[in-house]
């Protein structure tokens, strides 16, 4: 386990995301306090989710409207069919840290 | 009890319909018929990245594994060729005729074809994974391509043929491409951005004549031009595939009339999908034609299958790629009103507002996602807003989102 110092919690807000780059890129978001990281590439198309729409703990992807759940990965509107992998995510004090290495599809 | 349910049509309505049946905890028979010889598939990239040849087989639009786990009985290659209302019999082109309690019709749209003769080699449609792969195979031996009709999916097309490195031209009866789908202003923006990454435009012009004799070799337009052309691509829009539901008895007008809730005039058939006129906000009914509104009237129409019937009045929703541009469009766009233009704050996409008497009832966003996610949102609450605060780019769009959720 390798985890990276990401940014601050202060640094995104409320329902946004931020776009980690990495060999796979990974987006972090902030929901409702909680920090929770996944792939930031929609599994339907090449597109980031990290500027996506976050409705309670579902981010939207912009570009065709699929949904996924940030606690689970799982597909919760279509077009997607496949899950996103999560990432696991540590908050020391004020900074949050993510592992970079350990992004795994929920069972 | 329902004791079967038959969708005609395996494409995206039909799949969604299917999934949504089961999701809705319905376990009895469902019988999703095509006619395509394949699983279902993602439509819309066989004008795209399929036919660009970056993808070699469209997504399908489920898991692999869903149809078999979820028992759902997939016939892909057995067109029902009629239908009887009253019984819910339904025949097929081979094999017997089975008796469903529920009919969805998902039949989708038929390629609009060119009012003048004769066929020829080298003129092509794209609507299904076969016309696609034949257009992808004739792009890959020609130079230079005509593409009759700049709506859509000539547009795409033409995008694509240029990526390819064919030269190519559009011709477009109106005065402006894609009026119909996206209003003139934005026509005009998208015939600029074409016009740049190589595409030739040619407006106020019909194509009267394919030059043959046997293949086609060029085609004449209306003002005495004469284009060489390798292949033709006829886009001039599609037909709701309504065969079935006429001769059913089954009233049909831009679709197959249905609620809001996607019942027929027949108490056990509905409709949904580009086959179907579906009640449109402030619009007329008709068929969206877009991926999003399918999806959408599938999960309604098989919901009120099962008796949980919800009106849901359609707001158009499309999206489009054009001149590598992601372009997205919600509500009413084409019919005249007040335009408000707001350029995203980083520069780099911009979104065109509607407002009609105060309200915002529709947008389209360019090479903006981010914030048609937002926008989209502003057109379903039907927000009433300042022109000036709209086209701001420091009011924060997601504010509004907020103020609208409180009933603003
Ligand atoms: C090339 C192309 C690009 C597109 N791009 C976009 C886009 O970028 N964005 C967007 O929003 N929308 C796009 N669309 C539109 C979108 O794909 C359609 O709105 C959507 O597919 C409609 O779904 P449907 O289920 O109603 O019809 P379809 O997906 O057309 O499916 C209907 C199916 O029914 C079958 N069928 C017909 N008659 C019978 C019969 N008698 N028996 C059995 N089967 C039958 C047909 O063969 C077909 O497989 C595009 C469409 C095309 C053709
Ligand atoms: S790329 Fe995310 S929904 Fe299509």
């Amino acid at each position: 386990m390798a985890f990276t110092h990401i940014c601050m919690t202060s640094d995104i807000a409320v329902g946004e995301g931020l776009r980690i780059e990495h060999e796979e890129p990974v987006a972090l978001f902030n929901v409702d306090g909680t920090f929770l990281a996944v792939q930031d590439k929609c599994t339907h198309g090449d597109w980031s989710l990290a500027e996506g729409y976050v409705d309670g703990d579902m981010v939207e992807c912009t570009l065709h409207m699929a949904k996924f759940c940030l606690r689970t990965g799982k597909v919760c509107a279509p077009p997607a069919t496949q899950p996103l992998k999560l990432y696991p995510v540590r908050i020391e004090g004020n900074n949050v840290l993510v592992d970079l290495s350990a992004g795994a599809v929920a069972a | 009890m329902i004791g079967a349910i038959a969708i005609i049509g395996a494409g995206l309505g039909g799949t969604r319909a299917a999934q949504t049946l089961r999701a809705e905890g319905y376990d009895g028979r469902i019988l999703l018929i095509g006619d395509e010889g394949v699983a279902p598939y993602d439509r819309p990239s066989l004008s795209k990245a399929v036919l660009a040849g970056e993808l070699e087989h469209p997504l399908p639009l489920v898991e692999s594994g869903w149809i078999e786990e979820a028992g759902v009985e997939l016939l892909p290659s057995n067109p029902v060729v009629d239908i009887d209302a009253a019984e819910g019999w339904i025949a097929f082109q081979r094999g017997p005729a089975f008796q469903a309690d529920r009919i969805l019709i998902a039949t989708g749209a038929q390629a609009r074809t060119l009012p003048i003769g004769p066929s020829m080699d080298g003129v092509h449609y794209l609507r299904n994974l076969a016309d696609s792969r034949s257009l992808a195979a004739a792009m890959r031996s020609a130079e230079t391509m005509v593409v009759v009709g700049g709506g859509l999916i000539g547009c795409e097309v033409a995008t694509t043929a240029r990526k390819l490195g064919l030269s190519v031209t559009i011709v477009e009866a109106s005065d402006e491409l894609l009026a119909r789908a996206l209003g003139p202003s934005i026509g005009r923006q998208c015939r600029t951005w074409l016009n740049d990454v190589g595409v030739a435009t040619i407006t106020d012009a019909a194509v009267s004549r394919l030059i043959g004799p046997n293949r086609v070799e060029a085609v004449e337009l209306s003002n005495g031009l004469i284009l060489p052309a390798d292949i033709v691509l006829v886009s001039i829009g599609a037909e709701p595939e309504v065969g079935l539901a006429r001769r059913a008895g089954l009233p049909c007008q831009n679709g197959i009339i249905v609620d809001a809730t996607g019942a027929t005039s027949s108490p056990r058939i509905f409709a949904a999908g580009d086959a179907a006129a579906w009640p449109v906000r402030n619009g007329v009914a008709r068929s969206l034609e877009t991926y999003l509104n399918t999806q959408e009237q599938a999960a309604v129409a098989a919901r009120s299958m099962l008796g949980f019937a919800r009106p849901t009045p359609q707001l158009p929703l499309a999206w489009t790629e054009i001149a590598g541009r992601h372009i997205q469009a919600a509500g009413q766009f084409t019919s005249p009103g007040e335009i408000i233009l707001r350029n995203d704050a980083d520069g780099r996409g911009a979104i065109s507002f509607r407002l009609q008497e105060g309200r915002v009832v529709g947008c389209v966003a360019i090479a903006a996602p981010g914030s048609f996610a937002f926008a989209r949102r502003l057109v379903e609450a039907e927000l009433r807003i300042d022109a000036t605060a709209l086209a701001d780019p420091n009011t924060s769009l997601r504010d509004l989102v907020r103020m609208a959720a409180r009933g603003g």
